[in-house]
């Protein structure tokens, strides 16, 4: 298997108000669409209780930079007891949804993605030494681009459900 | 000497969806045929069964499988598999004051693509002739496979899975590379 980094941990958003549900899953497809990345839904679970309706979704959108590495974001979407209401907006009425959301973000980078380096110990060693040492100016780069899009994604979301934002993406990759 | 196996190694999924709640079975039903059979697939219902109702519902199992031979090499193969609990027929009033049946109770569905090379079996018989296949998947038609007929595979099956979502009535029930044609596709 090849050599999975985490590199952005869990951002975490946790809203509770009058959203549209609809709208943020398309604002995230659209956004992975325009950055050239692949969608890949993992999971989609919706259970309707007396209380409103419960959906989890888990999707991964993944974009292969090279022949060697692979950028990975998992997201999770938790909806809590989503109801839905009539809003009116600009004397037009809408029907959007109430309640509470989770969203978890999680960035990966993906190096050998077609695992080459891995039959042997000595390669799994000659691989971590390249990307240490040798590509170590590209594996930066790639983290630093991996956490700003995450980090995009994030407050894109955020922005999406008027809340107030964290600071910007950090110029260097968390753990450097 | 038994032939080799076709079995796949390229593919897609396994994508899972399950909901709670209420919903039009003989539609969703009717549309998963349609979606394949307008595709040209040959669409076979391998298993249906009716377990014995318990007090909350009735329990049934659906295998369903499609395929189609999409070059002299090359075949997509689907597999469905769906499964509802505690499934119950209720009346409902539209806005129109029609009344229609409905299906209420828990689903649970799993979509799998593959997609399936050497159907023929050309390749299977010595350990030449697996070497030769081997090569030409790798070095001869890679490019073919991975960017031409496994992505026209995982769209198609992502337009199925927003398929069943919207039967379904779920929220995320869009594909958002629905109606991308034309360059973006090799095949």
């Amino acid at each position: 298997m090849s050599s999975f980094r985490l590199i952005v941990d869990h951002l975490k958003l946790d809203y509770s108000g009058t959203f549209d549900f609809k709208g943020l899953i398309r604002v995230i497809n659209a956004w992975a669409f325009e950055k050239d990345m692949e969608k890949n839904e993992n999971k989609a679970n919706e259970i309707e209780t007396p209380d409103g309706r419960q959906i989890e979704y888990e999707n991964q959108v993944t974009k292969r930079l090279s022949d060697y590495t692979i950028f990975c974001l998992k997201m999770r979407i938790l909806g809590k007891n989503l109801k839905k209401v009539e809003l009116v907006k600009d004397k037009r009425k809408m029907k959007v949804d109430r309640g509470r959301i989770l969203f978890f973000l999680d960035g990966f980078l993906q190096t050998d993605s077609e695992s080459k380096w891995e039959d042997r110990p000595l390669l799994i060693f000659l691989r971590t030494m390249f990307d240490k040492f040798i590509y170590k100016l590209y594996t930066d780069r790639f983290e630093r681009q991996l956490t700003r899009d995450c980090y995009e994604l994030f407050h894109l979301v955020e922005r999406f459900l008027n809340m107030q934002s964290l600071p910007k993406a950090p110029s260097h990759s968390p753990g450097h | 000497m038994p032939k080799e196996s076709v079995a796949a190694a390229y593919g897609e999924g396994p994508l899972y969806i399950r909901r709670t709640g209420v919903w039009n079975m003989q539609e969703l039903y009717e549309s998963i045929a349609e979606f394949f059979h307008l595709r040209k697939y040959k669409f076979h219902e391998r298993v249906y069964k009716h377990k014995r109702p318990s007090p909350f519902g009735v329990e049934r199992q659906y295998i369903w499988e499609a395929e189609r031979k999409e070059t002299e090499y090359v075949q997509f193969h689907y597999a469905i598999y769906m499964h509802t609990y505690d499934a119950r027929d209720i009346e409902v009033v539209d806005q129109q004051g029609d009344k229609r049946i409905f299906t209420k109770g828990r689903i649970w569905v799993e979509l799998q693509a593959d997609l399936a090379t050497d159907w023929e079996k050309q390749f299977g018989g010595t350990s030449f002739l697996r070497e030769l296949k081997n090569f030409f998947e790798k070095y001869v038609i890679k490019n073919n496979i991975v960017m031409g007929w496994e992505t026209k595979l995982k769209y198609e099956l992502y337009e199925l899975h927003a398929l069943i979502k919207n039967k379904l009535q779920m929220e995320s029930d869009e594909f958002e590379h629905r109606h991308i044609g034309g360059i973006w596709r090799r095949y």
